[in-house]
């Protein structure tokens, strides 16, 4: 069949879109579970057959994973898809995300096409080990609670009661998922109302014929935005901080192909799985590449199944963005997080529109108990949001989700004090917690509950999946690094738990009583540029807005105040220029690849460490000819000339030169003395 | 005795004159000034209007719309409570743009500067924890005072639940800075969610000294020559309030100019005895289309301004970025676009030759010949199609079509956008579009009217009298109006009804005495009571269902079933076992006016076409001979077939072929598809 004009095509490629929004609302406004309601952590779209058709803004992350979880419902199902089948799964093995994420399906039969409106929720538990179901101390997925394989809950209409029995008896607070269930169920059902309607006005052959144009014409404006980059190869890596488990970095390794109107991701060189939950399946791998490359490539434009085609992401088996069962994948959006920072590192100096540095993490954070006031069962789960990364020409966002996070809310105060055993005594930006740079980081956020849950009906504990604790956000072209993450908590005797920062802020069930308040301090994105580029105007401003400190004022952005906090000039320009002056580089030298454990090493002469302040063993940051910093870990080797660092070929390569190139050295913990002074 | 309702755009001023004395309706149709209180008091000095038989005079404009766009409001001070100076910052941290990196969240209307934190703070049920320190209070009003503040917010958590703090602070306030305005958060809306309702009470207090000094403006114009002339303005809501009660809390002010057009609709159509329509306003660079049942218009409280949630009660007016001005385009995969980009009004479609080269919907309507070169578009401007020919050629040759291909398929694209913006507020909401008349005004509406309805299975369109200035129109048959909400949060079974009736009963006692205070009289008033329900467990606030007089005994399980039965409707299930909870009571609380359009009928029943034109309806017969006839000649009872354009000041209304133009009593135009009209 011939293509369709462009006018129906644009009239039905509008019809989907407007399809899978009002699924979107169906389930914004019948949603039992706030963190589907209220946070909005869930997604939608529309497929025919294999191939995604359209989607409603959601969590980017989830919608990229969606044709994996598709796949996976015909593969197991086949043809014995019909009206009134409704299909639930979660298995991450079986299509990315986490146990959590949860899908709801219904086939819709339109002539001979088979339309699947498909949705994701993350119910706030599935079972498991700890209330949320997921968190730091699982190494099992096992332990993340319920596995559902692709299963029929209703076979042509008639529901499988023994499977919902099932399912509602092995998680906690069984009423809200059977009102989330129900509200995807109404989505789906909305869906197949829509659906119907638009075949009997246009016949099942030009939704067919529409479907695979509007394909086709995404994988041709793909394939041409492509086409217009430089032909290359291009690496870059970044670190998960720990697994939970022990104090030991993940290294994420990308390698990106580009080649005609082509684009091909590998990520060998990428750890080992882990026992702890930093694993993203495969699927959600290729999730992260995608949003990185959407990002960069072509924001503007409907996403659909025709965008993947051009573009192609692998791992080997059995590392942690490609796990093999069991291991956990509680903390995907962890992984899946830096798998957009590393990407977009890896393409950041060729693509046209502004590249963005580096975003922080999802940070999700448990507490489960029984309202000490209404007995009833709770889990209160929310992922308090960071900056996000600063790009060419603008500040980045403050308290902002992620990009893998998309359109998703923070938890309201007042509906969580409404809900939960809960007060919010703090909800604040954190202040110098965006990377300085000409553009600056946006800024993380501090957020304290205190808890009123005695525990008198259920023990309760603290869980967190967080990251970026120890290794933070990187800056592009000199600018520096946010601030990294600290979870604490504040005990009614005055003192401070901070949860381990060299497990990336992952605790399990840690305990926590009346009157303590779980102190959230997220971090922030990457600056831009270099920092003593930046107006003085606007340091001023930050500084007198409350958003950086006078010490940062001064120390990194080399700003002198006179009286009255007016800018002197002149003693601004002669502190900005020495400090410019006292910049460390040295001089790359190509040596053997050298590890500790997961750690690139680079080998410096001790005299050189010692200039920097640093001890050895320590992360150092080093800009060489790309915008992107490498981090890579020091050691001290007697062989090394002063003034060199001895690098192996990768990380040569990542930093665009050889040997003899000079190389801007730097601890990229510029914040140390700051996070003292916050007590964390 | 006459009535005059002028309605602020941003381009143009519209003025609909009622002169019940001589049973005369006229409009006008005035460029906008800079200063929009200046084009009011010209107009009224003009001679045009006989000031000593001026009775009222009714108006909306755009200056708080305006004042939020171009931050041209109060600098305003925020006091809120201790550790939350920085919630405005926040905001809700969604990435709205999912995959675009240079998104950014609407600036906050405080300067981070101008924010003081106090100690207070009020649980989620309404008990203090913390009690207000009232000398925090004076402190915080010093610090904003020597920052030389105009209006201060005050935004307290949890104040929907118990509002004690807050109107402590506010009499705190006013105790030591006289001359400062100040507005509480929960006196704009007393609603759970601190970001929204901190916001509404923002963008409130941004307009206190906006919304004064211009209606002040205009009451000293009138206390000078008519003292008895009532001065009423235009709410978001449909409904009008006195000058008094728009600098109380200017938010309401918002959206003002389409709810008018909506509230005329409701009454033009009822008049015409529909009781159920979907109006359609489309104008240069968008398309407003709401929906009317049962004579009431749709509310919604989820309404957004640059960015910034307001939560007050608004009529549901969807908005689409599809209007005359629209331009088509090719993207890089080859597909035709129509919007959201507009021409605007410079340098505006091609065919009106002030500059503009790119294709616009109106250049296809003049390619068409629906916009010829002898009818003056309001009497501003003259069509040029020569020019809209040469701006569509490029996506006629992309496409291999003829340039008429070309047009046909752009106004195809924006016709079947703005059909997807009827099924928002119709389907989405549970309505079939085919139960409703679709009411066409703005512009152009009556130009697409057909086509739109014919996508939607609409089987009848009507067209007002003066569909051109109809916003104007709507003002003046608006009553006044205050809506009124109580947090309460109970399942339906544990509710006790003489609280809730001691509830209702205090809203309408403010109601009544907000009314009284605006001049109405008693009789004139009538409250409206409805409760917002959603099932136990369930998170948003999905139904709202109108209430009978008196909250007894039987109300409960009435209102259970009800809610059962519109859940169902809406999102095609409901759960009859489940338990079902009370969010919130509301009263509206309206004054009626007096209400009557005079209709002119000194018109024609037998009509001559005033010329001859070819018009391109579709591609299989081209160019088709087609009458023009004039407007201003259809008397009630005429009726003509299509092929036909009819013209009047301001617009022109395309008959296609197998349509028949019916003129009822009010002059309304019925377009109907003639297998149907027999």
């Amino acid at each position: 069949m011939t293509a369709l004009d462009p006018i129906t095509l644009e009239v039905l490629r509008n019809a989907f879109i407007s399809i899978a929004r009002e699924m979107k609302t169906t389930i914004v406004k019948t949603a039992y579970s706030s963190t589907v309601q209220e946070a909005q952590d869930f997604s939608v779209a529309l497929f025919c057959g294999p191939e995604m058709v359209a989607q409603a803004e959601g969590v980017a992350a989830h919608l990229a994973a969606f044709p994996y979880r598709v796949g996976k419902v015909l593969e197991r199902f086949g043809d014995d898809l019909h009206e009134g089948d409704v299909v639930l799964f979660n298995d991450p093995y079986a299509g990315g995300s986490h146990t959590p994420d949860v899908t709801v399906l219904t086939p819709v039969r339109v002539g001979d096409l088979l339309f699947l409106p498909f949705t994701l929720a993350h119910w706030s538990d599935v079972g498991g080990m700890a209330p949320g179901s997921i968190t730091g101390a699982a190494n099992d997925i096992l332990q993340e609670g319920l596995l559902i394989p692709p299963i029929k809950l209703y076979d042509r209409g008639r529901l499988n009661a023994a499977v919902y029995e099932l399912v509602l008896n092995n998680v906690r607070l069984p009423e809200q998922r059977a009102g989330d269930i129900r509200a995807q169920i109404a989505a789906c059902n909305i869906a197949a109302d829509r659906l119907h309607r638009l075949c009997e006005r246009y016949g099942a052959s030009t939704l067919a014929q529409s479907v695979r144009d509007i394909l086709d014409t995404t994988e041709r404006r793909t394939r041409s935005l492509i086409r217009e980059l430089p032909d290359g190869i291009f690496e870059f890596e970044d670190y998960i901080d720990s697994d939970g488990q022990t104090p030991e970095p993940y290294l994420i390794h990308a390698r990106t192909e580009k080649s005609g109107d082509q684009i091909h991701i590998d990520f060998t060189g990428t750890s080992e799985q882990a026992r702890g939950p930093t694993n993203t399946p495969l699927a959600s791998l290729q999730s992260g590449a995608f949003i990185a490359l959407k990002c960069m490539l072509d924001p503007e434009w409907p996403t659909n199944s025709g965008f993947f085609r051009p573009i192609r992401v692998t791992s080997p088996i059995g590392t942690c963005v490609n796990p093999l069962p069991p291991a956990p994948t509680g903390s995907v959006w962890e992984v899946c997080s830096r798998i957009v920072d590393v990407v977009m590192g890896t393409l950041c100096d060729i693509v046209p529109r502004p590249a963005g540095s580096a975003n922080g993490s999802i940070s999700h954070t448990f507490i489960g108990g029984v309202h000490p006031q209404t007995r009833r069962g709770y889990v209160w789960y929310e992922y308090p949001d960071g900056g996000l990364g600063a790009t060419a020409g603008a500040d980045g966002c403050d308290a902002m989700i992620n990009m893998i996070g998309g359109d998703t809310k923070d938890f309201s105060i007042e509906r969580a004090e409404a809900e939960f055993p809960l007060l919010c005594r703090r909800y604040a930006l954190r202040t110098d917690s965006g990377g300085p740079g000409r553009y600056r980081g946006g800024m993380g956020l501090r957020r304290d509950m205190e808890v009123l849950d005695d525990g008198r009906f259920r023990p309760i504990g603290l869980s967190s999946i967080w990251d970026r604790s120890k290794i933070p956000t990187y800056g592009l072209t000199g600018g520096h690094a946010g601030y990294p993450q600290r979870l604490a908590v504040l005990r009614t005797n005055g003192e401070t738990d901070v949860v381990s920062v060299e497990l990336g802020s992952k605790v399990t069930l840690l305990p926590v009583g009346y009157g303590d308040v779980v102190s959230m301090r997220t971090g922030g994105g990457g600056g831009f540029g270099d920092p003593l580029d930046r107006e003085a105007e606007r340091v001023l401003a930050d500084y007198q807005a409350g958003l950086i400190s006078r010490r940062t004022l001064e120390r990194i952005y080399g700003v002198v105040l006179a009286t009255g906090d007016t800018i002197d000039e002149a003693a601004t320009r002669a502190v900005r220029g020495k400090l410019r002056g006292e910049r460390y580089h040295v001089l790359a030298h190509l040596r053997p690849e050298r590890r500790r454990g997961r750690r690139r090493l680079a080998s410096l002469h001790a005299r050189d460490l010692e200039r920097l302040g640093l001890a050895e063993g320590e992360l150092v940051e080093l800009f060489g000819r790309r915008a992107a910093p490498l981090r890579i870990w020091t050691e001290a080797d007697p062989d090394c000339t002063a003034g060199e660092i001895g690098l192996d070929v990768t990380a040569l390569a990542m930093l665009g030169g050889e040997t003899g190139m000079q190389v801007w050295m730097r601890d990229p913990l510029w914040m140390r003395a700051e996070l003292r002074e916050e007590g964390t | 005795m006459i009535i005059l309702g002028v309605d602020i755009g941003g381009t143009f001023t519209d003025i609909t004159v009622i002169d019940l004395a001589k049973g005369r309706i006229s409009n006008r149709k005035v460029l906008s000034t800079p200063d929009p209180s200046r084009a009011v008091v010209d107009y009224l000095s003009s001679g045009d209007v006989d000031r000593s038989a001026l009775h009222s005079f009714v108006h909306g404009s755009t200056v708080g719309t305006n004042a939020v766009i171009e931050k041209k409001g109060a600098r305003l001070g925020l006091i809120t409570t201790a550790g939350h100076g920085d919630r405005i910052d926040i905001q809700r941290t969604n990435l709205l743009r999912l995959y675009d990196l240079a998104y950014r969240k609407p600036a906050p209307l405080v300067a981070r500067g101008l924010r003081a934190e106090v100690r207070e703070r009020i649980r989620a049920d309404g008990s203090i924890l913390e009690p207000l320190h009232e000398e925090d209070v004076a402190a915080a009003v010093e610090q904003l005072l020597q920052a030389e503040v105009e209006a201060i917010a005050v935004c307290f958590l949890s104040s929907y639940a118990n509002p004690v703090h807050e109107e402590r602070a506010v009499e705190i306030v006013r105790r030591h800075a006289p001359a400062v305005k100040v507005i509480a958060s929960s006196q704009v809306l007393p609603e759970i969610h601190e970001y929204e309702r901190f916001s509404t009470a923002l963008v409130s207090a941004f307009l206190l000294p906006v919304i004064d000094r211009y209606v002040s403006n205009i009451e000293r114009e009138f206390s000078t020559h008519e003292a008895a002339t009532e001065l009423l303005l235009m709410q978001g809501n449909g409904g009008v309030m006195s000058a008094a009660e728009a600098k109380r809390n200017p938010v309401t002010t918002l959206s003002s100019g389409p709810a008018a057009g909506v509230i005329g609709g409701a009454w033009v159509a009822g008049q015409a005895g529909h009781r159920n329509v979907i109006t359609f306003d489309m104008g240069g660079t968008s398309t407003d289309v709401s929906l009317i049942l049962n004579g009431e218009p749709a509310l919604t409280t989820a309404f957004y301004i640059e960015g910034l949630p307001m939560r007050i009660p608004m009529v549901d007016v969807y908005s689409v970025g599809a209007g005359g001005g629209s331009l088509a385009w090719i993207d890089t995969g080859g597909g035709l676009h129509v919007g959201p980009e507009s021409a605007g009004s410079t340098p505006g479609p091609a065919c009106y030759g002030l500059g503009g080269t790119r294709a616009t919907v109106s250049d296809a309507q003049a390619v068409l010949g629906r916009l010829s070169a002898d009818r003056p578009l309001g009497g501003h401007l003259r069509i040029d199609a020569s020019r809209a020919r040469t701006a569509i050629e490029p996506i006629a040759h992309a496409f291999g079509m003829s340039v008429e291909q070309a047009a046909l398929g752009i106004l195809r694209i924006a016709d079947t956008n703005m059909a997807n913006a009827v099924r928002v507020v119709s389907v989405e909401k549970g309505f079939d579009p085919r139960d409703f008349v679709l009411m066409a005004f703005g512009g152009a509406g009556a130009m697409h009217a057909i086509p739109i309805a014919e996508e939607l299975g609409i089987t009848e369109i009507l067209v007002p009298y003066q569909p051109g200035t109809f916003c104007s129109l709507g003002l003046t048959v608006a009553d006044l109006r205050h809506d009124f909400m109580r947090s309460v949060v109970t399942e339906i079974g544990a509710a006790d009804p003489e609280v809730f009736e001691g509830l209702f009963q205090s809203m309408e006692r403010e109601g009544r005495e907000r009314l009284a205070a605006s001049g109405v009289e008693p009789a004139a008033i009538e409250t409206v009571r409805s409760c917002d329900l959603r099932y136990v467990g369930q998170a948003y606030v999905p139904v709202s269902i109108p209430v009978a007089k008196l909250f007894d005994a039987a109300a409960a399980p009435r209102l259970a079933a009800a809610f059962h039965q519109r859940h169902l409707e809406l999102y095609k299930h409901s759960a009859e076992g489940e338990p079902v909870e009370v969010v919130s009571l509301r009263v509206s609380a309206r004054g009626l006016r007096e209400k009557r359009i005079p209709v002119d009928t000194a018109a024609d029943t037998v009509l001559a076409p005033a010329s001859q034109t070819a018009v391109f309806f579709d591609a299989e017969n081209g160019f088709v001979d087609c009458p023009v006839y004039d407007r201003v000649a259809f008397g009630p009872g005429a009726t003509i077939d299509g092929p036909a354009l009819i013209t009047q000041m301001d617009t022109t209304i395309v008959v296609f072929p197998g349509y028949r133009v019916t003129v009822d009593a009010q002059r309304n135009l019925i377009l109907r598809k003639l297998a149907a009209a027999r």
